[in-house]
């Protein structure tokens, strides 16, 4: 697939080593997800597009804390409104399992990490890439 | 196409020798089992378990739920095994009824739910009510988690396989048969009737998300058209999904609950006429894609209305939502089936994407909602788990042993094909 210009944000370190080359990257490290998510909702008010769902995956809000939202910019400033819908949602999403807040047990990061990078490369496989 | 399902009623599981079924008793042989599993060198090590309903045991976590099911002529299960293999859905089909393979143990990350055989958390699930034969895998050291899914699930439909055999003799039990036309005699059925054409989505997003249809990974086929008798016959088989309340097992494929309502109406109240697979892919241009091809494939199908059953948390709401609008606008009456995630009280927004032409909705309830289940005299499996299973959390084993769980942590507590204990009925 030929992308304008993509662009991923993510509170996952282990996507750096998975995000091809011609991609911009916006690394948020130990950011909570919902930081993530508004990064992604700015970029969307500027023109930007969601390539893949930000709720892509089953885990809910409360059962990760990591979310990684693949973009494509260059809307030339109009705002695209299924994009403006689905990332509102998920912010709500974010909202509302605020409340069933989970602690994470330490040792089950590594593998959160690692299903986040399985649903980014399930991600770029539709892509194309 | 006619498809035979010959039921055998089992009540209960023992462990002996020779394997077989007695009445309603079905007798496995742990060694024999065991040499069976031990085939696939991935497999280190194997122990199996049983568990009825009524007694005070849990299982945890829960990877995924077979009906123990085979042929004499053809083959359950197609794809999963052979190279060659034949459309499911027509012959004869022994299943035992009552009883389930079940695997257990983790494999990445968030594990699958617990599964109790009586307590509260057994007046949610179908899977309470059944005998079960657990399967306990360890996995050689060098099998990474994709080759560990696929080892789970292979030993699991194996299992099953081999189990349903031990019917051929059984000369004890009662047949459901189902017929199936081609498309124009389907069309031409009852043409006083309504059209209803059922759209099966299945997750096929990645590791721990994926569904198989006849053997290949849904992610890398379109939305396709498939006979009711084909999912009766397992070409549907769960790739261990992580979502315990919502995720459609290999079990809940091959008693789809939409599908036995649908054949309970048909001919009756309207005509059903087909189901589309919709596969619910991560990327917007895919579901954009596959709503197109679902649409367009109900379309020819010649659909007055549409029933829509889902899978997972979260985007695959949007499928959901995207399809049932796209189907309205083509003047097809759509139902759809989902679960709500509404808060503990159930006080917030139940659903993380609508749409106003989604006007017909069946919940199958609140996921957040808590339960404390009691402790149980006996666990399969590692009930620390608990802390790792969705639905649980680190701080969900109290200190008399109590266990705090959401709905969602109960396999199949709000099964998206309806086939869940709780609901609510006309009388």
């Amino acid at each position: 697939m030929t992308l304008m210009k993509a662009s991923i944000f993510s509170n996952n370190v282990d996507i750096e080593d998975l995000v091809p080359s011609a991609f911009s990257f916006y690394l948020l490290p130990d950011a909570p997800a919902r930081d993530v998510l508004t990064a992604a909702r700015d970029r969307i008010h500027l023109g930007a597009k969601l390539l893949a769902h930000p709720m892509a995956g089953r885990l809910r809000p409360n059962e990760t804390p990591y979310r990684t939202v693949v973009l494509e910019e260059g809307g030339e400033g109009a705002l695209d409104l299924p994009s403006f819908g689905i990332i509102e949602y998920c912010l709500a999403e974010e909202d509302k399992y605020a409340a069933m807040r989970r602690k994470y047990d330490e040792a089950l990061l590594p593998d959160l990490r690692f299903i986040d990078c399985e649903i980014f490369q399930s991600v770029l496989k539709e892509l194309g890439l | 196409m006619v498809l035979e399902l010959r039921k055998i009623a089992i009540r209960s599981i023992e462990f002996g020798s020779p394997a077989r079924i007695e009445g309603d008793k079905l007798i496995v042989d742990p060694d024999e089992m065991k040499e069976w599993m031990l085939e696939d060198s991935r497999i280190k090590n194997v122990s199996f378990d049983i568990a009825l309903p009524g007694t005070s045991t849990r299982i945890l976590p829960v990877k995924d739920v077979i009906e123990p099911r085979a042929k004499q002529e053809g083959e359950t299960f197609p794809g999963l095994f052979r190279e060659d293999m034949e459309e499911a859905g027509s012959g004869v089909t022994y299943c035992l009824d009552g009883c389930v393979v079940t695997t257990t143990g983790p494999i990445v990350g968030f594990q699958e739910g617990v599964i109790d055989m009586s307590g509260p958390a057994a007046e949610y699930n179908v899977y309470s009510k059944l005998c079960h034969l657990v399967m306990i895998l360890e996995k050689q050291d060098y099998v990474d988690p994709h080759e560990h899914e696929e080892v789970v699930r292979l030993a699991g439909i194996k299992l099953a396989r081999k189990v349903g055999e031990l019917a051929f003799p059984c000369e004890n039990y009662t047949t459901e048969t189902y017929e199936w036309g081609n498309i124009g005699e389907n069309y031409n059925a009852y043409p006083d009737l309504p059209r209803v054409v059922y759209v099966y989505n299945c997750m096929s997003q990645g590791l721990l998300h994926d569904s198989y249809f006849y053997g290949r990974d849904s992610k890398i086929i379109v939305p396709t058209m498939l006979t009711p008798l084909e999912v009766f016959d397992g070409a549907l088989v769960s790739g261990n999904c992580v979502s315990p309340g919502s995720k459609t097992t290999t079990y809940m494929h091959q008693n789809n609950a939409c599908i036995k309502e649908l054949f309970k109406h048909h001919g009756k109240d309207f005509n059903f006429v087909g189901i589309v697979l919709c596969p619910l892919m991560t990327t917007l241009k895919e579901k954009f894609r596959n709503r197109m091809l679902t649409v367009r494939q109900v379309k020819m199908l010649g659909a007055d209305g549409a029933l829509i059953s889902q899978e997972g948390f979260g985007n695959p709401t949007t499928d959901l939502m995207i399809v049932c609008q796209e189907l309205e606008r083509n003047g097809i009456k759509t139902v759809i089936i989902t679960n709500e995630d509404a808060g503990i009280d159930g006080m917030s927004e139940s659903l993380p994407d609508s749409v106003p032409e989604a006007n017909a909705i069946v919940t199958t309830g609140n996921s957040n909602a808590t339960l404390m289940l009691p402790a149980m005299d006996k666990t399969i499996g590692v009930l620390k788990d608990i802390e790792r299973v969705c639905g649980g959390n680190v701080n969900s084993i109290q200190p008399d042993g109590r266990l705090l769980i959401e709905i969602h942590g109960i396999m199949g507590g709000h099964n998206l094909q309806g086939n869940t204990l709780v609901g609510a009925v006309t009388i």
